[in-house]
């Protein structure tokens, strides 16, 4: 229906369609992977309510209007999907209490920000803690119940034998296998890419936050520009090295379904308040993370540089406003 | 969310909104002349008891609605004062309208205003039009607020009245064609109107049929999305050579000069707490209570009232004045009374720029908000093409009134060009006074020097016959044969 005198979806209606979105790739996550994210998303989201609760209290305004606009869950339910499932409920709990701090308040709380809290809570995870951050458990390899795994959460440190029930996640496998075969003096083998190429768990993931991502532009809650010009150039990027590159290569599908690219395409990257604000804007804002993505992913030191790239890119963002107001105002 | 397929033309922002069209069903009524009218003006020209006629100028820019008596003058605010006038009934019409009989002087004398919003005098309109090369009317016909109905209930009533307008209009600006701008959600009046203007037969008036989205019918957006023509802040339409009028203007024109002029306008009264939405003809100066009890809509004890539109208006909490003294005028085109809401509570902006997507103007209305305490910024930002349409307001996740911080804004803006005006002219007077004292004193100190000039060449010639009359008589007391002596 068409509104007669107010037109806007509220800041509480879009941050619950958002996390309404979630959910299909969410349920796909806990399904193939660990159920795990629940109990974290769970764990995260009451932290970083405390921590937003405190910090209000602190800056003596009223907590109850600000935490109703619940954009601190979202953050605090990216945060923990973005973190491996099995990671220590301290650590897991000084990355909130990063996110809510470092990443938001400290700059004066919703709207003044200049990075995507979610992703200053994950960088500051991945930097503290970097072995809890790349340690995946398979779920083929141990016959631990829920119970064993979340007594392993509490503890202060993770089990020394964890180290060999572990998995990689596709872009680990690769960045692990290209390593090898580099000091082997060898090339990537087709052998690598194939078994990559027959697990379905990450692709799937990455599908269902799709999905969702669909649904929030069908809903108008975010627009095309953002995540379809991260997708694309990411895309293009790994078409034009596999047909470039001598070695075997990922695919390009495989590598727009891989990792992060989706939650981040769609849900982290389309943030309002850390994007440029313009439309052309965006789409050089997004080009930005796609392009850095994919060179932190192929000769960056770390196997998901999404979380970089967009840290990277909101430093831009006011910049790219600024340049293109000028050419719009003269 | 479909679009017609009579849309011909649209533009850039905006928002479709719910047209909410109420009272179209019912002719217009025309109120009766109530027992008081009040008129603001800013210096009244008529003391209390002197009696008026209609159209009589009771101040600068404020003619009397009808014939009758001032019975009160008093000071609502400074340089604000409001005239009660009783009517006697008889609308005996002033001398100066009588008088006349050209159709510019008609107009003027029948003090037409814009009847669009903006209330600007239609005879100063026209009569700086005269010199230069027009080619084009445009009447808007847009009337894209949503709720208000004033301008399709008149078309649909007096559309060949309002076609014989433009035709005056025509010949007194001497244009080479017309456009008049209708809504395609209004095909009634669209009718009524192409049929008044088939009858016509006139080859240069044409009907253009725009989208329904908000705000059309804003000069600067419905001239650009008719000709393209992007107006400037500094620049009238007719620096494009066009020239708009509203088409209840036009209508007004028509009376004038059929010498049966109405000093009043029709109003709509609608919204959802509204008992009888409808249109009513009232004569300005008419009172809000009393055109809301002819109409039935008095009982509404919980709603809010609003003078304008539901989005340009004033909620009647914003006026100075009340309710009783608070009367219709030339930009009085609605009457919205809605119920009560819970405001939204306004949250910080999360810069997600769907302002910037509505605004019609290209503004970007997030960067306006956030440097709107710096001077500099805002007019880079170019506040001043804001035409206050409220896209930006309806659109707001966070529900900030950015509208409200743009007056005042632009309140401040202007207060600092005042401001910036006065100490240029306080320098170039401080400047001139220096100036001036110091010229006196070069023009003293002249005469003084030539008077001591004059002075000196009176008394030296006598001091030198003093001292040649002493050196003569000393040199004679010496050796008084010297003078023997000295030639030998």
């Amino acid at each position: 229906m068409k509104p007669t005198t107010h037109a806007a979806i509220l800041i509480p209606t879009v941050m619950q369609q958002v996390l309404l979105a979630l959910i299909p790739g969410v349920i796909i996550y806990a399904w193939l992977i660990s159920p795990l994210i629940i109990i974290n998303i769970a764990f995260c989201c009451g932290i970083a309510v405390c921590a937003e609760a405190v910090c209000l209290r602190c800056q003596q305004r009223s907590a109850s209007d600000a935490l109703r606009d619940s954009s601190i869950l979202v953050a605090a339910v990216l945060l923990a999907i973005a973190v491996p499932p099995s990671i220590l409920f301290w650590q897991l709990g000084l990355g909130v209490v990063a996110m809510v701090v470092l990443g938001k308040h400290l700059y004066g709380g919703l709207g003044q920000n200049i990075f995507n809290p979610a992703m200053v809570g994950y960088v500051f995870l991945l930097l503290s803690f970097p072995q809890s951050m790349t340690l995946w458990l398979d779920a083929t390899q141990h016959d631990f119940s829920m119970f064993d795994l979340l007594q392993v959460k509490c503890a202060m440190s993770l089990p020394a034998q964890w180290d060999s029930i572990t998995q990689a996640t596709p872009l680990e496998s690769i960045r692990a296998a290209s390593l090898y075969a580099t000091e082997q003096s060898g090339e990537l083998t087709q052998a690598v890419l194939d078994e990559i190429a027959t697990q379905r768990t990450w692709p799937l993931i990455n599908i269902g936050f799709f999905l969702g991502g669909l649904w929030l532009l069908y809903k108008r809650v975010i627009s095309w520009h953002i995540p379809i010009t991260v997708i694309t150039t990411l895309f293009i990027l790994h078409w034009v090295l596999s047909i470039t590159a001598t070695s075997a290569q990922i695919t390009p599908t495989l590598a727009v379904l891989s990792g992060a690219t989706m939650l981040g395409a769609f849900f982290v990257a389309t943030d309002p308040v850390t994007a440029a604000t313009s439309n052309t804007g965006r789409v050089i804002y997004a080009a930005g993370i796609g392009f850095l993505t994919f060179i932190i992913r192929e000769w960056g030191g770390y196997p998901e540089g999404f979380a970089f790239a967009v840290l990277l890119m909101n430093m831009c963002a006011p910049l790219i406003d600024l340049i293109l107001s000028r050419h719009a105002t003269s | 969310m479909t679009d017609s397929n009579l849309t011909s033309s649209t533009f850039r922002g905006g928002i479709a909104l719910a047209p909410n069209k109420q009272g179209l069903s019912d002719p217009i009524n025309t109120l009766p002349l109530p027992p008081t009218l009040f008129f603001r003006v800013s210096e009244p020209l008529v003391s209390v008891g002197d009696s008026v006629l209609a159209g009589q100028k009771i101040a600068s820019n404020q003619l009397a609605s009808t014939s009758g008596r001032v019975t009160r003058i008093w000071q609502t605010e400074p340089m604000q004062f409001t005239v009660e006038i009783e009517p006697d009934g008889l609308n005996k019409l002033s001398a100066s309208f009588t008088n006349v009989s050209q159709p510019i002087d008609l107009i003027k004398a029948a003090g037409i205003d814009g009847l669009g919003g903006a209330a600007f005098s239609c005879y100063q309109k026209l009569k700086s039009q005269k010199q230069s090369s027009l080619t084009t009317l445009v009447i808007n016909a847009v009337e894209c607020e949503p709720m208000i109905s004033c301008d399709e209930a008149l078309m649909l009533e007096h559309a060949a009245q309002i076609v014989l307008g433009i035709e005056v209009l025509m010949r007194i600006t001497d244009c080479k064609q017309c456009i008049v701008a209708i809504e395609d959600n209004k095909p009634n009046a669209i009718k009524t109107m192409t049929q008044a203007i088939d009858q016509q037969a006139r080859a240069n008036l044409k009907l253009e049929i725009v989208a329904t989205r908000y705000p059309g019918g804003a000069e600067t957006v419905l001239l650009r999305q008719l000709t393209g023509a992007a107006l400037t802040k500094d620049q009238l339409p007719a620096n494009h050579d066009l020239l708009c009028f509203n088409v209840a203007t036009a209508y007004s024109v028509y009376l004038a000069v059929a010498k049966k002029p109405f000093f009043g306008r029709i109003v709509s009264i609608a919204g959802d707490a509204a008992n009888t939405p409808c249109n009513v003809r009232a004569v300005f100066g008419t009172p809000l209570p009393f055109i809301l009890e002819q109409t039935g809509n008095l009982n509404n004890s919980n709603a809010s009232i609003k003078i304008g539109g539901p989005l340009s208006g004033k909620s009647l909490a914003q006026h100075q004045t009340h309710l009783h003294e608070q009367a219709i005028d030339a930009r009085c085109n609605a009457i919205i009374i809605e119920a009560i809401q819970a405001p939204f509570k306004e949250q910080a902006c999360i810069r997600c720029g769907d302002c910037a997507d509505v605004c019609p103007e290209s503004l970007l209305p997030q960067q306006l908000f956030r440097y709107r305490h710096d001077q500099n910024r805002i007019t880079q930002y170019q506040l001043q093409h804001c035409i206050e349409c409220r896209c930006c307001d309806l659109v707001c996740p966070s529900s900030i009134p950015l509208t409200d911080y743009f007056k005042i804004s632009k309140q401040a803006q202007r207060a600092q060009q005042k401001a910036s005006e006065a100490a240029q002219l306080a320098e170039t007077r401080y400047a001139a006074r220096e100036a001036r004292l110091a010229r006196i004193a070069a023009a003293r100190e002249r005469q003084l020097i030539e008077n001591k000039r004059k002075a000196t060449q009176k008394t030296a010639p006598a001091a030198l016959d003093i001292k040649a009359a002493l050196a003569r008589a000393k040199n004679k007391k010496n050796n008084p044969d010297s003078s023997g002596d000295a030639s030998p």
